[in-house]
């Protein structure tokens, strides 16, 4: 790292400093108003301005399916996260088992979570079929870090330890989960939006309320406007998610982005 | 002269043992996508005896038979082979698009400020997001499912391909300029191959998401393939059918991401990073 990166620069030199990102972005923005002035009627593909005036005159519509996904989303991480750790564990305390159980997870996230969907909804009812779909979207990127992060082997931690005299517990709190912290963020950071785009998914087949209902619907009524100001909202949500939880773990665990910049 | 005779043997036994050390991780990665295929078949099995008078749920024999029976598994490859084509597609434009993305972004520093946040905004926008958009911006045709797959793809391997080509150390770089190689030779002998390893682990991570999106695409757009197959099926209450489909569809993605997985192996043995950390 070079020494001005970790200097804060004040709002207008960094506005200097990323202009060409700006102006990647303005040239971006001007084609899609290009090619939706050329499109006759804005019927099929509307103009950012046309998405941003639908946004807001569609806010209440828009507000309450948000609230509805994120209720759901919300159950359904906490439900994929316990799945996650249930599967997590055995593979981290039985270092003989690790390879077979990770295989297995791998496989069953090999299966697109689109043809369960449907599937979902013959299961169960209510809004069930979206909670487990947005827990079943979370719980391979968690397994995954949470068996990476836990279960990497730290030889020369693990042998001053037990040169000192620790216990296997302690070598387990005391070394292994601090060191899982980067793989947990990680986690965090994908679960988040992982949760909400499997609930949305699940919201395409069926359900009553939420954002995937609200943009099926808009499809049939061929209301493009509306489906891509859903499609920003969702967007918009996802990287939210993303960033706060990005956001909170610089605020918490700084010494991880100097871990991270290590390799 | 008898030690560098040693050196020479030394060296063909580790050639050797690497070789067979090669398959045995190859037959590893095969048989790691077998076994836990039969564990779900008995976990289905299982689960059909167990679970009381449901309406839905098949056995496995039954569906067997069902592929069997009627040449009901000409019909599924066909789906299958429709998915799996436009998956095909989707993945060679993204490749293009991911190859030539990352080396405008490598050749300067104003291209990379200029061209990666574009890049990364539109690989952030959800799939599901992606489907309806696109099925509304280009209508219900194969261009729709292609694409879509594409830009689920290309911005992980855009991501891997510009970490490989930024992979080879400063050093080697330098020998390569002092040597007279110009900026495309350097490119083509040095950057580019190191960037191969990653756009193959790159496909293999987007699979899952990308075969995700072909086949939503199919569902609320282009009304064919597997995932045509499967909806049609469920909507007429044929179970059998449907899972016919499901099953199709989970062999197809776990062959094609262990088969990934072996090129993977293969290649980062043949393209190690030159020069780079080993990491």
């Amino acid at each position: 790292m070079t020494p001005s990166a970790t200097i804060r620069p004040n709002m207008a030199s960094t506005i200097l400093r990323k202009w060409p990102t700006l102006l990647g972005l303005g040239i971006a923005l001007a084609a899609w108003q290009y090619a939706a002035r050329q499109v006759d009627a804005d019927v099929l593909l509307p103009t950012p301005w046309n998405v941003l005036e639908t946004l807001v005159a569609d806010r209440n519509i828009i507000g309450k399916a948000l609230i509805a996904t994120l209720k759901t989303a919300g159950i359904g991480l906490l439900v994929g996260l316990i799945a996650a750790t249930v599967c997590a564990l055995p593979a981290v305390l039985f270092t003989k088992l690790k390879r077979a159980i990770v295989r297995q997870m791998t496989i069953i996230y090999c299966l697109p979570l689109v043809t369960i969907a449907p599937l979902l909804f013959l299961v169960s009812s209510g809004n069930k079929p979206q909670i487990i779909m947005a827990a079943m979207s979370v719980v391979f990127p968690i397994f995954i870090s949470m068996v990476q992060g836990l279960g990497a082997p730290h030889k020369q931690w693990l042998d001053l330890s037990r040169s000192l005299g620790g216990t296997k517990r302690m070598y387990f709190f005391r070394i292994q989960v601090p060191a899982a912290v980067r793989e947990l963020l990680t986690a965090a950071r994908l679960a988040g939006p992982a949760a909400i785009l499997g609930t949305t998914l699940a919201e395409y087949f069926g359900g009553s309320s939420g954002l995937g209902v609200v943009m099926i619907n808009s499809l049939s009524q061929m209301n493009a406007g509306r489906a891509y100001a859903l499609g920003l909202t969702i967007t918009a949500i996802a990287t939210s998610a993303f960033l706060l939880v990005s956001v909170v773990s610089k605020q918490f665990f700084p010494w991880v982005e100097e871990m991270t910049n290590e390799y | 002269m008898s030690t560098s005779q040693g050196q020479v043997v030394r060296q063909s036994k580790r050639a050797e043992s690497n070789a067979s050390y090669l398959t045995k991780l190859t037959v590893r990665e095969i048989l790691g996508g077998v076994i836990p295929m039969l564990l779900l078949l008995v976990a289905w099995f299982l689960a059909f005896e167990l679970i009381p008078d449901n309406t839905f749920l098949r056995a496995p024999q039954s569906v067997g038979q069902f592929v069997t029976g009627q040449n009901e598994w000409q019909a599924l490859l066909k789906a299958l082979s429709n998915t799996l084509l436009m998956v095909l597609l989707g993945y060679a434009v993204a490749y293009l698009s991911a190859l030539i993305i990352a080396i405008v972004a490598v050749s300067s520093r104003f291209m990379e400020q200029l061209v990666m946040p574009v890049a990364v905004v539109v690989g952030s926008v959800p799939i599901i997001v992606i489907v309806p958009v696109l099925l509304m911006a280009l209508g219900r045709g194969a261009l729709t499912a292609i694409l879509v797959c594409t830009i689920v793809t290309y911005f992980p391997c855009l991501i891997n391909v510009l970490s490989g080509l930024r992979s080879p150390s400063r050093q080697l770089i330098d020998i390569t300029a002092s040597l007279g190689g110009s900026r495309v030779r350097t490119l083509l002998k040095v950057r580019l191959p190191s960037a191969v390893p990653g756009l193959i682990s790159a496909s293999k991570l987007a699979l899952p998401a990308a075969l995700s999106g072909v086949i939503l695409a199919e569902f609320i757009a282009t009304s064919t393939g597997i995932g045509q197959y499967i909806s049609f099926a469920r909507a007429n209450y044929h179970f059998d059918a449907m899972w016919a489909g499901i099953c199709f569809t989970l062999i197809a993605s776990v062959l094609l991401y262990s088969l990934l997985g072996v090129f993977e192996i293969l290649l980062e043995q043949r393209y190690k990073p030159i020069g780079g950390a080993t990491q």
